[in-house]
């Protein structure tokens, strides 16, 4: 099993206060290496929340988030970053790009925190990513000068580029018109193949969640 | 693509939100790096003004009211041909131009000849001819003369026996001289000529020493040799000792041919012990005193029986009398009708203090009656008093003591005919001793038998016994000590960085506001990176290495910056702010190094306050920065800054109200802390304000209650708005108020003025007590005063208006008696807890140091000490005088001297003559009569005086003038504050845009939207102004009741207004130019 959460709580505000808002109540979620999850609910039931602990940008109040086996709750700030680097790759509602650095530096930043240099391999395989997504024109623009759909693809290819074992996406066509987040679905289910990435969708999207192996509804704190 | 890429790519991306973070840095660089520079200027201005004065002086040798010959300077230059020496005979006058219309007193009268050339690198006082003077440059303005013209010159007599010596008259205390101006010289020509170590230049006036020599009646004497050598002190003063003949010590040699002796007498009347000593060593020696009686008479005289008046009495040695004998010459006898056997008694004044005449008796039985002969009528026993012994008739008489002239009789001037000052009476050495020996010294001669007198053994004898030390002569390495007093002297770099604190403040305010807002604009990246698995360390890193590229932008801008507010500063230093300087000679100086540790300071400073702008940032959770919001403070900190809160609010006020019912005087400092935490409480109380805002629930939403309610939307940058209006308003009003004005309670005795009318310095010493009726009287001295006066030993300057740093301040020494209940005391020395720490001055201490009494602002920054620190000093017997300071006066018209009292002072500098410094004391109705009256008797005195409180606002006037600066940085740091407001406001407005758009689009007007921001962010400016003023008035309370400053509502009102409606202007243009069309149709489309 590649990521399992056990008995997970979550909530905002301090616990045991009268303003305490419980979002995630003793929940457990299993995904297994390659397979493609979607996490579906309406607005507010904690969708975010969850993709947030899974991706260890944040910490449960109880329970246990297990990756291959092994509890990372207890990972220090450094080893989590470490483990976000070689093994996560995120995808959020906003592409969130360097406006700064132009589309290939921004695919080749996941490669910084290593601290190792860029190597050929890795440049052939960002290389291999971006023409693969069909952004190879268009590789030494600036986000301002791509389009939705081109900068969100960018941010796939970004997620990929560490070669992660699970890919979270925090709805990822949120922000796009309908044609561009069809295009998308598409990129990430065919690059979540290909790759043998396991993908965490959370999403409204009907589209993405029905090409997701399961889906799942957020509801009271829990998974059903 | 490397870390360094991404770093160099978002800083060129952020270029403009970086160059305004540079901005902040530059300014910081500016007033740290410009502190430093006017620092090094101030110092290496010291250093060269130092250099000016002294020219190529490295030692200075001295002697104090005494001379030695100038050929001493040729001498050691043979002696050593390493050195160079010039002989200056220095001595102080008053100089009077336009027909007495300009004048001015204290002023450097300097004797030099061709060697001078050796110092002063200019040829131009060799070719000085008699008539001829040479003056500086200030004494030229002040006159308002140039070279040509004519000056009167009344210059200090001097004497070589002390002043107030015995039978010296005192009536000579100047020589005039007119002379023509041949050149008035700058400072590179010794305009500025100076031993003393202080940046103000005196008057100067050089002549030549031959012409000087001359009108002293003096021949070929130097007070002062100016040493020229690369060798060290000792070296010198080995040459000097070398040099060192009997002649220096004012020793004449000269033979008695009628008793077929040698005598060595001494110009000075009196020989000092050392020298007394010394000559009682030489073989066959026979020491002896003439002294001046008033009357010889007989014991058991009534009124009416003959009694010899004014004569002179000399002793025997050799045991030839016992103590209680006394032998007559016969002239003396048969006038008195004595015969052996009978009692006689000497009349005669004891001298003391200020020519205070004491009358004196001695008995003696008459042993034997000697011959008019050579032998006993002997002429040459009485010493060379001028005025006495160069009189042509006993009327003539000059001797210093009042000489009754209806007591002469033709028999007494037959007597000075034919026998001039031949004593008429002998007593033994001992009684002599006892009865004549005073604080001058003892012997009048020393008598040898000629045959034996060895001429070589006797040089031998003295050179191996008398020290130049012995004789008062000092040798110091004057360039050293004056190159050390400049480095080691006012610290302006760490007094302009105290004065420009409050730019600082506000600098480093704004960088770490504008990098705050810089870092929330980009605080998706953060998330983003954090997601990306960049550690925290890296990111720290990333905006570190980017924020020392946007530092170092701005630090190098900075030092610009420095250099054009050094020019400013000292611009303004040389114009407004001349009180704290003193001196035309500001140069600036700008050391490498100095903009490197400015740079590496300011970096330090701005990456610090980078550093922990991305801390705090990074403690919010990764999570919340990706989705830009905020979570607050934790509860246990929340509770603690509400306690402190009502802690700050509640304490000030029970203190305030606890003071203003107490009956005494106000605590200023008690205020001045209540003021302080009260501001603490507004500030946090704001904060609160600010919580309850955003927890606010409400069903209802009014246009007047949006701006409040908007307010919380972000509370750190409203909380930083007030706080930065709030510091600076507190700070500018709490110093503008705290400007003294001294003359309201001037009159009070425990005040700095001592209660006292008038502070008075002369350039001749007043030789007698100005209380005394029958000298008033004397003198056409008629209003009713009382005058306190205090004898001088020359020393530096060590007041505020010497920037150096001294360690020989000028020694007064007084009454202590004087000066009972007189003055306040800010500190005494650990264990000493006198009610009136004047009357302590007479008391000797366990350790043998004398006390000493000096302002306290004298011992602590003009001389670096604290009381119960001693001040090391050479005595004129050459022995170490150590000056402990038992207390401190609070400001007092006393800054620049450590006083003693007169026992001590006599003690120790026992030929110090005369009175320089006056307290004047009397009805202040009669303030400017007894002024007049005074500046009329002693205008030849070069009678210097001034109200006690105009010279102590002159003290303060710096204290003023650094209040002033505090106060002009502080309105400069509150104009940075403004601008920070207005970068914050518009960054808010752009931030906002399409909400202002959104409020346009359903129907909002531009009116309402402009009344919308303006009272939004005015509110913020008035809380913040508001604050600082109710809390700085709290703080100050003290100088607004008080009569002694001069801070007043007005000013602080007009202040608040200009701050309220720079902070206006801001606001509403801001505001205006935020609501134009053309930017809301962009906000709505990107919307």
């Amino acid at each position: 099993m590649l990521l399992q959460l056990q008995n997970i709580t979550k909530g905002y505000g301090e616990p045991g206060s009268h303003s305490y808002r419980a979002v995630l109540n003793k929940l457990d979620l299993q995904v297994a290496s390659g397979e493609k999850i979607a996490i579906v609910g309406p607005s507010g039931s904690g969708k975010t929340t969850l993709l947030n602990l899974v991706g260890a940008l944040d910490q449960p109040e109880q329970g246990d988030i297990l990756f291959e086996g092994k509890d990372i709750t207890g990972y220090s700030t450094a080893e989590l970053a470490t483990f976000r680097n070689k093994h996560l790759g995120f995808v959020f509602q906003l592409h969130h790009l360097m406006p700064q650095l132009s589309l290939m530096e921004n695919v080749l930043l996941p490669l910084l925190p290593q601290g190792k240099g860029i190597s050929k391999e890795q440049k052939e395989w960002a290389e291999y990513l971006i023409r693969k997504v069909g952004i190879w024109e268009q590789r030494d623009q600036k986000p301002s000068q791509l389009s939705g759909g081109e900068c969100q693809r960018t941010a796939v290819v970004r997620a990929l580029m560490n070669k992660p074992k699970l890919l979270l996406a925090d709805e990822p066509t949120g922000a796009l018109d309908e044609e561009n987040a069809k295009e998308l679905t598409e990129l990430l289910v065919k690059l979540s193949n290909e790759e043998g990435v396991t993908l965490v969708a959370v999403t409204h999207a009907a589209a993405l969640a029905d090409r997701m192996d399961k889906k799942y509804l957020l509801k009271n704190g829990k998974l059903v | 693509m490397t870390k360094f890429g991404y770093i160099f790519k978002s800083f060129c991306y952020f270029l403009k939100a970086n160059l305004l973070v540079a901005f902040g840095v530059a300014i910081s660089a500016m007033v740290l790096t410009g502190s430093l520079i006017i620092g090094d200027s101030v110092r290496y201005s010291l250093e060269q003004s130092a250099f000016y004065r002294l020219g190529e002086t490295t030692h200075l040798v001295a002697v104090t009211e005494r001379y030695f010959r100038q050929e001493m300077a040729s001498e050691i230059e043979a002696d050593n041909p390493d050195i160079e020496a010039a002989p200056v005979l220095l001595l102080e006058g008053v100089a009077v131009a336009g027909g007495g219309q300009q004048r001015a007193n204290r002023v450097q009268v300097v004797g030099v000849d061709e060697s001078f050339e050796k110092i002063a690198r200019s040829e131009v006082f060799s070719t000085l001819q008699d008539n001829e003077i040479i003056i500086s440059k200030n004494l030229a303005e002040r006159l308002d003369v140039v070279a040509g013209d004519n000056i009167l010159v009344r210059i200090k007599k001097a004497s070589l026996i002390p002043l107030n010596a015995p039978f010296v008259s005192g009536d000579e205390i100047s020589v005039s001289l007119r002379a023509v101006i041949k050149k008035v010289v700058e400072r590179e020509e010794m305009g500025r000529f100076s031993l003393r170590n202080s940046q103000t230049a005196p008057y100067n006036i050089f002549l030549s020493i031959e012409r000087l020599n001359r009108l002293m009646e003096f021949e070929g004497k130097a007070n002062h040799l100016l040493v020229a050598t690369h060798l060290g002190t000792n070296a010198v003063l080995k040459s000097v000792k070398n040099c060192l003949t009997p002649a220096d010590a004012g020793l004449k040699i000269r033979t008695i041919e009628a008793t077929g002796e040698l005598e060595i007498s001494t110009e000075r009347v009196f020989m000092e012990p050392k020298v007394a000593e010394t000559l009682g060593k030489l073989p066959a020696a026979k020491p002896l005193i003439t002294y001046f009686v008033n009357g010889i008479v007989r014991a058991d005289s009534v009124a009416g029986t003959p009694q010899i008046p004014y004569s002179f009495v000399s002793s025997l040695g050799d045991k030839q009398l016992a103590d209680n004998e006394i032998i007559l010459t016969k002239w003396a006898a048969d006038d008195l009708g004595v015969s052996p056997g009978d009692s006689i008694k000497l009349k005669y004044f004891e001298i003391g203090p200020l020519r205070k005449l004491i009358n004196c008796e001695a008995g003696f039985i008459l042993k034997e009656i000697v011959p008019m002969n050579e032998i006993w009528a002997d002429s040459t026993r009485m010493p060379w008093l001028p005025g006495l012994s160069d009189a042509g008739h006993c009327r003539e008489w000059d001797a210093g003591v009042p000489i009754d002239l209806d007591a002469i009789r033709d028999k007494d001037e037959k007597y000075w005919n034919e026998w001039r000052g031949a004593p008429k009476a002998y007593v033994s050495l001992n009684r002599a001793l006892e009865i004549w020996k005073n604080r001058f010294g003892s012997y009048t001669a020393v008598r040898y038998p000629a045959a034996t007198f060895d001429m070589e053994n006797f040089r031998q004898v003295f050179s191996e016994n008398v020290l130049p030390s012995d004789l008062g002569m000092t040798v110091e390495p004057i360039r050293e000590q004056g190159v050390s007093a400049a480095r080691n002297g006012t610290d302006f770099s760490g007094l302009f960085l105290g004065l420009s604190f409050f730019i600082l403040v506000s600098a480093i305010i704004l960088t770490v506001l504008l990098f705050r807002l810089n870092l929330e604009t980009r605080s998706a990246e953060v998330g983003v990176l954090a997601a990306l698995g960049f550690k925290e360390r890296q990111v720290r890193s990333i905006f570190l290495l980017e924020g020392l590229v946007v530092a170092l932008a701005g630090g190098l801008l900075g030092l610009v910056f420095s250099v054009l507010y050094t020019s400013a500063v000292f611009r303004i230093l040389n114009t407004l702010w001349f009180d704290i300087v003193r001196t035309d000679v500001l140069l600036i100086k700008i050391f490498p190094t100095t903009l490197v540790a400015g740079l590496i300071i300011s970096l330090v400073v701005s990456l610090g306050a980078i550093y922990v702008s991305i801390v705090r940032y990074q403690r919010r959770k990764t999570a919340e920065l990706q989705k830009r919001t905020e979570s607050g403070l934790k509860k246990g900190w929340s509770r603690a800054l509400d306690v402190a809160m009502w802690i700050s609010l509640v304490v000030p006020l029970v203190l305030v109200l606890l003071q203003l019912l107490h009956p005494g005087a106000l605590d200023a400092m008690l205020f001045f802390l209540s003021g302080g935490l009260l501001l603490l409480g507004f500030l946090l109380g704001f904060r609160k304000i600010l919580l309850k805002l955003d927890r606010r629930k409400t069903d209802e939403i009014r246009l007047s209650t949006l701006s409040v309610l908007n307010l919380a939307r972000n509370k750190g940058r409203s909380l930083t708005v007030v706080i930065l209006f709030a510091l600076g308003t507190f700070l500018v009003i709490s110093t503008g108020s705290n400007k003294l004005d001294l003359f309201a309670n001037a009159q009070d005795k425990s005040s700095g003025t001592g209660g006292f009318l008038y502070f008075a310095e002369t350039t001749m010493p007043v030789l007698y007590n100005l209380n005394d009726r029958e000298k008033r009287a004397e003198e056409g001295i008629y209003e009713d005063f009382t005058a306190v006066q205090f004898r001088k030993v020359q020393g530096d300057d060590a007041s505020c208006l010497n920037l150096n740093r001294i360690a020989q301040p000028a020694i007064l020494g007084v009454d202590p008696q004087k000066l009972e209940g007189r003055f306040s005391f800010a500190a005494l020395m650990d264990g000493f807890n006198s009610a009136d720490p004047w009357l302590d001055l007479n008391a000797p201490l366990d350790d043998g140091a004398i006390p000493a009494i000096a302002d306290q602002t004298v011992i602590q920054w003009g001389l670096g000490k604290k009381v119960g620190d001693e001040l090391l000093y050479q005595n004129e017997q050459g022995d170490t005088l150590r000056l402990k300071l038992i207390a401190g006066t609070t400001p007092s018209v006393f800054q620049g001297y450590v006083i003693i009292s007169n026992k001590h002072f006599l003690e120790n500098y026992p030929t110090n003559s005369g009175s320089y410094i006056f307290l004047i004391d009397g009805s202040q109705e009669k303030e400017s009569q007894i002024g007049e009256e005074l500046q009329s008797v002693f205008r030849d005195y070069g009678w210097q005086m001034e109200p006690t409180a105009k010279r102590l606002v002159e003290f303060f006037s710096v204290t003023n003038t650094y209040l002033s600066i505090f106060l002009a940085l502080g309105a400069l740091g509150m104009i940075l504050g403004t601008i920070g407001l207005a970068i914050i406001l518009a960054r808010t407005i752009l931030e906002r845009r399409r909400e202002i758009a959104l409020m346009q689009a359903v129907g909002f007007n531009t009116g309402q939207l402009f009344r919308l921001l303006a009272t939004e962010y005015l509110m913020l400016l008035v809380a913040g102004v508001l604050s600082g003023f109710v809390t700085a008035v709290v703080a100050t309370l003290p100088s607004f009741v008080s009569s002694n400053t001069d801070a007043s509502l007005g000013t602080v009102a007009i202040i608040v207004a200009l701050i309220l409606a720079n902070g206006v202007a801001w606001i509403a243009g801001l505001s205006w130019l935020s609501l134009r069309k053309k930017k809301l149709a962009l906000g709505v489309r990107e919307e």
